[in-house]
């Protein structure tokens, strides 16, 4: 009987042991703050932002004729590029 | 082309405007009038990076795709254009701007509600190692660019991988005040307000955005999602709160695996992303208003976005990060809308529709 159930037996245990080989564990508060600084930019990322942007041509106009400056048009396809594109 | 030293230039000798494509080049008034007689046309998608004076001369084009030394030469062409210009295109003054006149409708529309709460979010793309520790993605994590090994590509030039991926969302004013029930005591517990949750999910807690673009998924892509709120402490001051949570987008692995292209160059992926959440709140009683909404999730995504973007294969499950946090709103770059919320140059209806 044991040589019919082993592998009957070592299937159900894989098919317990799945979930937990794939499964993502759940957050651990003190892992929020590491997991945080890691998603969001480093530093040396994402130097764009420290440009001043603004988002209204007309306004970039005022104020490059103010400021006798050109004008960097940067455009996204669905949105402005500082957010989703 | 966002290296430190080009930055430093942009920023000193340059001002700097971000537009969407679609809106700047189709919007009816002065403000489209005068871009479209400038003779740039800035495209459906992938971006643009053109510079023009004031008075609507075009000096030139960066190609962003082109690699650090190429849009060196490019800012130079363009700097030497703009000195050769006569000085009454460049004096301080000597330009005259005339009113901007009444704004096109879509473009109105197309700004933070009165009183939204505005958070910043990001998504990034991670890698899993053996010990279980995620990190950011490498180039050899990708088997089509670990092929390509130092060469310098524009496949290496997007930065989509390799950068956090920015957006917002917005939450109206009617919602976050709904967030903290009345009379809250530690311990209380129960569902995120489901227009927030529900918009939270479809629309933010997507695996897409890691790509840099996205939109709002239809609810049958929800599989599974479960956004608790713990009040953790009360005091006359402030209410805490502690957000919990998952959700399963898309398609089950299963189904990914035996019907993902697999990074074939036709496309036609099969994904899904299953991120568990958590985050901190603080709604400060005084103020009446949020002075925290810190969330993250991490979860498995799988399978490919996008027949083109084969070079972003990766096989299996790997990691992709979110974070939420609060943003001002007060900068004008801070006010655009979440990808979600526009299509195109119109408002999604679908945005502030969720939860229905």
């Amino acid at each position: 009987m044991a040589s019919t159930r082993t592998p009957w037996l070592a299937a159900a245990l894989l098919c317990t042991a799945a979930p937990v080989l794939y499964a993502q564990d759940s957050i651990a508060p003190d892992q929020f703050n590491r997991l945080r600084e890691l998603i969001r930019p480093q530093s040396g990322e994402s130097h764009w932002r420290d440009i001043p942007w603004l988002t209204s041509l007309h306004e970039a106009r005022v104020q490059a004729a103010a400021e006798g400056k050109p004008i960097l048009l940067w455009s996204g396809g669905g949105a402005p590029p500082l957010g989703g594109c | 082309m966002w290296t430190e030293e080009m930055t430093k230039v942009i920023r000193e000798q340059f001002v700097a405007v971000a537009v969407s494509g679609h809106v700047a080049m189709n919007r009816k008034d002065a403000e489209g009038d005068f871009l479209r007689k400038t003779g740039i046309k800035l495209a459906g998608a992938g971006g643009n990076l053109e510079c023009l004076t004031a008075s609507g001369i075009r000096l030139g084009a960066f190609y962003a795709a082109g690699g650090t030394e190429h849009n060196r030469r490019d800012l130079d062409g363009i700097l030497k254009k703009w000195q050769a210009l006569p000085e009454n295109e460049r004096t301080p003054g000597a330009v005259k701007v005339g009113e901007a006149g009444p704004v096109a409708d879509n473009v109105r529309q197309i700004a933070p509600p009165d009183g939204a709460l505005i958070l910043r979010t990001y998504h990034r793309l991670l890698t899993r190692e053996t010990d279980g520790r995620v990190r950011k993605v490498k180039p050899s994590d990708y088997l089509q660019l670990a092929k390509l090994g130092d060469k310098d590509t524009w496949v290496t030039h997007f930065g989509e991988r390799w950068e956090a991926q920015a957006d917002f969302m917005w939450i109206k004013e009617s919602e976050w005040r709904a967030i903290v029930r009345p009379d809250p005591e530690p311990g209380n517990q129960y569902p995120l307000l489901e227009a927030v949750a529900d918009r939270m999910t479809r629309a933010h807690l997507i695996m897409g955005m890691a790509y840099g673009e996205c939109g709002i998924c239809d609810k049958k892509s929800v599989r599974a999602r479960d956004l608790t709120l713990t009040v953790t402490a009360v005091s006359d001051d402030r209410v805490e709160l502690r957000l919990e949570g998952s959700a399963a987008l898309g398609a089950d692995y299963e189904t990914s695996e035996n019907e993902d292209r697999k990074g074939a160059r036709e496309g036609r992926s099969v994904q899904g992303f299953e991120p568990k959440v958590l985050g901190y709140l603080t709604y400060d009683r005084k103020s009446n208003a949020f002075t925290r909404f810190d969330v993250v999730a991490l979860g498995d995504a799988y399978g490919t976005p996008g027949g083109d973007h084969h070079f972003n294969y990766r096989p299996g499950r790997y990691p992709i990060g979110i974070s939420l946090e609060l943003a001002a709103g007060k900068s004008p770059a801070e006010r655009i809308p979440p990808r979600a919320a526009v299509i195109y140059d119109t408002p999604n209806p679908q945005y502030f529709a969720t939860g229905k």
